[in-house]
């Protein structure tokens, strides 16, 4: 069957990862990348958006004319905010009445979603909204007498970050690819909402859930697992924490890491990786996370990652509210050489090569485990 | 042997004594005994790790050291901790742009850095054309991936001679430029609004700040129409009325900019702004005649730093209680906001000072308030002189110049020795126009503020741990604390 064409709106960063690992998005093919005037990337290669290394797609601010090279429209996160009625919204209605299909990732609200399906309706064409699976919505509250854990019995990769915006996700699918191009069978839940649409699964809204116990979040979460492993019978289950681990300061919590701690307690991790945001760390400093790491949230480090995104702590703490700077990756590249004495590894997923060393790093430590299996 | 002085400024107020540790940047409250003690070691020159370590001071100092305060520590080279990131960040994270639509104004105003009076250019007949203007707002939007939210300013000479220009721009900006939050603004001195003009920048929500002095007899000393030589203030005092009748709501968001020359008597200014009900809402930026640059010093008067001192005082009764709000100057109220922000929304503590930093003062050159000539020519704000060639950044067409760029950012290298070893190092206000002599940076220029700078921080220091005293909370109290014992 012939790919379906996708023109991306609004694109920005937040779909880089995606679009340099589009193999996985199975049955589309990506033709158009556009982007609001202002957000700075019209006419400029996408890859820019991220400042790691051209991708060859090109990025138009100009909408309409890109509606005419496209079968659907998908609405997707976007890491700059957008008002989604002045903006989007208008969009989506254009598509409609040209006759394209809508496909929306981004989270939606109810009278949002109403809206845009209504409008798909009349107009006669068809809408997907792929953001967190009904399946994941319901789960039965589980009393406290019954609450226990799986063991899981595949080996496990975790990915995490210090705070958001560490290329958590570009992690998990280059992970991915290289798990997948050696024939293993990978499992995967990943940071988004909407994973499925890239093979597969979302982190589950459940973990989100302001009504639910915590205690019952683990369990849930565990038992989530138990279903994936025992269902799909995998080589590997790699699983993207989404957010932090501790807040910054007073100011800026991290929703103070309850995400990674919950997770850590649902079940054990045979590797992980840890990403941070660029600085000019010391040795010491990753000495200090990985116990830190070890001890609160009970598994070990098995690499680091250095994103090409710096927190920008003066602003910041200025403005109240995280603001970041995107460096070049070629930047992080020579900054990698200050830690290749290391003990425990540092990358920069963002270079190909750095990336792929990374996944072989994993690799291999899962496969040295395995090699000292206790029965 | 390396000396063990500890590096801490000593100050007193009338309620109490205190040491400002440099390294962790905190403020000690300490004991009068303690204070002499270490006083006594200052200036004699002893170190603090001489000691029998018997004598309750010396085992308070040992408490304290072992807090991690009273280090030693200095930095040791000057470099700016935005250096090895320039590049990077005047890539994605330009906030606004000043676009220099015209040099010309319809006014002579004494004091304008265009007079004649200081080592810069002149009032000309240049204008800006539509091309490097739209160059410009391309510039910042293609720069400033990583900002929310961008500025697009206008400024002159008298921007609103140049009105078609900006409305052609904010026109261009929005066509073409969605998306982002984009804010506009101008300084104007006000003479020249229409229904037209107001309708124009009320519709765009521009941030408007006006040149306004004083009353008529003070405004009109300094503030005059080119052709005539006639005072300006019934021009703009009429011009207000109408703005205000029109915009009621928008007026209130109007910023008057009030050039404070100290030789004018400062009740009349004071009573003007406070009493007059046109002000009721508005925003007052004060600044004194700009010193930089200047090719004559400016005296001032004691009976207005007398008075001025007064009203800065009341406005501290307000702050701990004493004094209703409405009995407080609007003149004065810069002074609180600016040492909130120093001393409790910006300072940061540390554990000691980095090995290489730079001194407080200097701002990104061409990131924070980039400023465009109406030749395309960048400077890094509208402040610094148009006819220096250190401060000529760059040009919309070719980029920035990275390496005039790092000299403006490392100005404190030229005064490295000294900016080392000066307690005011986190507080310091320089940058490159205070050493700016328009061929090059001068160290002996910028030395000259050196002792005006730690004369005004040490009374920040002093009015800020009097207002702790009398019970005023700074809402982030961090790092003002009473050492017991």
């Amino acid at each position: 069957m012939e790919n379906k064409k996708v023109l991306i709106y609004p694109y920005d960063s937040g779909f880089t990862p995606i679009l340099r690992h589009r193999q996985f998005l199975v049955g589309y093919e990506i033709v158009s990348l556009v982007s609001p005037g202002g957000w700075g990337l019209k006419g400029r290669d996408s890859g820019d958006a991220d400042k790691s290394g051209h991708t060859g797609l090109n990025v138009t601010a100009d909408f309409d004319e890109a509606l005419e090279l496209c079968d659907i429209v998908m609405i997707v996160d976007s890491e700059k905010h957008l008002d989604f009625q002045k903006y989007i919204m208008p969009k989506v209605f254009t598509a409609a009445e040209h006759g394209k299909d809508i496909t929306v990732t981004a989270q939606l609200r109810d009278e949002d979603l109403k809206t845009i399906s209504q409008k798909c309706k009349e107009a006669g064409v068809g809408f997907k909204y792929l953001n967190y699976p009904e399946n994941h919505k319901k789960f039965p509250t589980i009393t406290v007498e019954n609450e226990f854990l799986y063991n899981i019995n595949t080996p496990v990769v975790f990915v995490l970050g210090i705070g958001e915006r560490t290329s958590k996700f570009e992690i998990q699918l280059s992970l991915r690819e290289k798990f997948l191009s050696e024939g293993y069978k990978v499992s995967q839940i990943g940071t988004r909402g909407y994973c499925e649409l890239l093979g597969f699964h979302s982190f589950p809204e459940f973990m989100f859930n302001g009504t639910l116990p915590e205690t019952n979040k683990i369990v849930f979460f565990n038992h989530l697992i138990k279903k994936i492993e025992n269902d799909e019978q995998p080589d590997v289950i790699i699983i993207g924490i989404p957010g932090g681990i501790m807040p910054f300061n007073n100011n800026l919590t991290n929703r103070f890491g309850i995400l990674a701690y919950e997770v850590s307690q649902a079940l054990p991790s045979d590797s992980a990786i840890f990403s941070c945001h660029y600085a000019e760390y010391d040795n010491n400093y990753f000495k200090g996370l990985s116990d830190l790491v070890k001890y609160r949230l009970g598994f070990e480090v098995g690499c680091y990652n250095i994103s090409n995104v710096m927190f920008d702590w003066v602003n910041s703490k200025q403005e109240n509210k995280n603001i970041y700077t995107t460096l070049d990756s070629t930047y992080i590249d020579e900054k990698l050489n200050l830690y290749s004495k290391m003990e425990i590894p540092v990358f920069n997923v963002q270079n190909t090569d750095s990336a792929g060393n990374m996944s072989e790093h994993i690799i291999s430590k899962l496969a040295d485990y395995g090699n000292a299996q206790c029965i | 042997m390396e000396r063990d002085t500890p590096f801490i400024h000593l100050f007193k107020t009338p309620g109490g004594y205190y040491i400002y540790d440099i390294n962790t940047n905190r403020i000690i409250k300490t004991q009068e005994s303690v204070y002499n003690y270490l006083c006594l070691k200052r200036d004699n020159e002893i170190d603090i790790g001489e000691s029998s370590g018997n004598n309750e001071y010396d085992i308070l100092i040992e408490k304290m050291k072992g807090k991690g305060l009273l280090s030693s520590n200095k930095v040791k080279e000057i470099i700016h901790p935005e250096d090895s990131l320039l590049e990077q960040n005047l890539a994605s994270k330009i906030r606004m742009i000043t676009l220099q639509v015209t040099q010309q104004c319809n006014l002579r105003c004494e004091y304008c850095a265009y007079s004649g009076g200081y080592l810069n250019r002149g009032h000309a007949n240049a204008r800006m054309s539509f091309e490097t203007a739209k160059n410009g707002i391309d510039f910042l939007i293609s720069h400033s991936k990583d900002v929310d939210m961008v500025n697009v300013g206008f400024y002159g000479g008298e921007p609103l001679l140049e009105f078609e220009l900006i409305k052609k721009c904010v026109n261009y900006t929005l066509d073409n430029y969605g998306g982002k939050k984009i804010t506009f603004g101008m300084t104007t001195n006000g003479t020249l609004f229409t229904k037209e003009i107001l309708d124009f920048l009320s519709m765009h929500d521009f941030l408007i700040i006006i040149s306004l002095d004083g009353p008529k007899e003070i405004h009109d000393v300094n503030r005059k129409f080119a052709v005539g030589g006639c005072g300006t203030f019934d021009k703009v005092n009429k011009n207000l009325e109408i703005f205000r009748e029109s915009y009621p709501e928008y007026f209130k968001k109007v910023r008057f900019n009030v050039v404070m020359d100290r030789k004018n008597d400062f009740s009349c200014m004071n009573e003007f702004f406070n009493s007059d009900d046109i002000f009721t809402d508005s925003t007052l930026n004060t600044s004194d005649i700009s010193v930089n640059y200047s090719k004559k010093q400016y005296q001032s008067s004691d009976n207005f730093d007398i008075k001025f001192k007064y009203e800065v005082f009341k406005l501290y009764l307000n702050k701990v209680g004493k004094l209703d709000k409405r009995n407080v100057s609007k003149l004065v109220t810069g002074t609180y906001n600016r040492m909130k922000t120093s001393f409790s929304k910006e300072r940061l503590y540390t554990k000691k000072l980095p090995d290489k930093t730079h001194h407080s003062g200097p701002c990104v050159p061409g990131a924070q308030r980039l400023f465009m000539d109406v030749n395309g020519n960048f400077y890094p704000c509208e402040r610094v002189s148009e006819s220096s060639e250190v401060m000529r950044i760059g040009h919309v067409d070719m980029g920035f110049d990275y390496e005039k760029i790092r000299k403006i950012l490392n100005v404190g290298k030229i005064t490295e020795k000294s900016c080392i070893n000066c307690w005011a190092f986190r507080f310091c206000t320089l940058c490159a126009a205070s050493a700016d002599d328009i061929e090059g940076l001068s160290a002996e220029m910028k030395s000259k503020h050196c002792n005006a700078v730690r004369a005004t921080q040490e009374e920040a220091f002093k009015d800020y741990c009097t207002l702790m005293e009398f019970g005023h909370s700074f809402e982030d109290n961090n790092g003002y604390y009473v050492l017991e014992g």
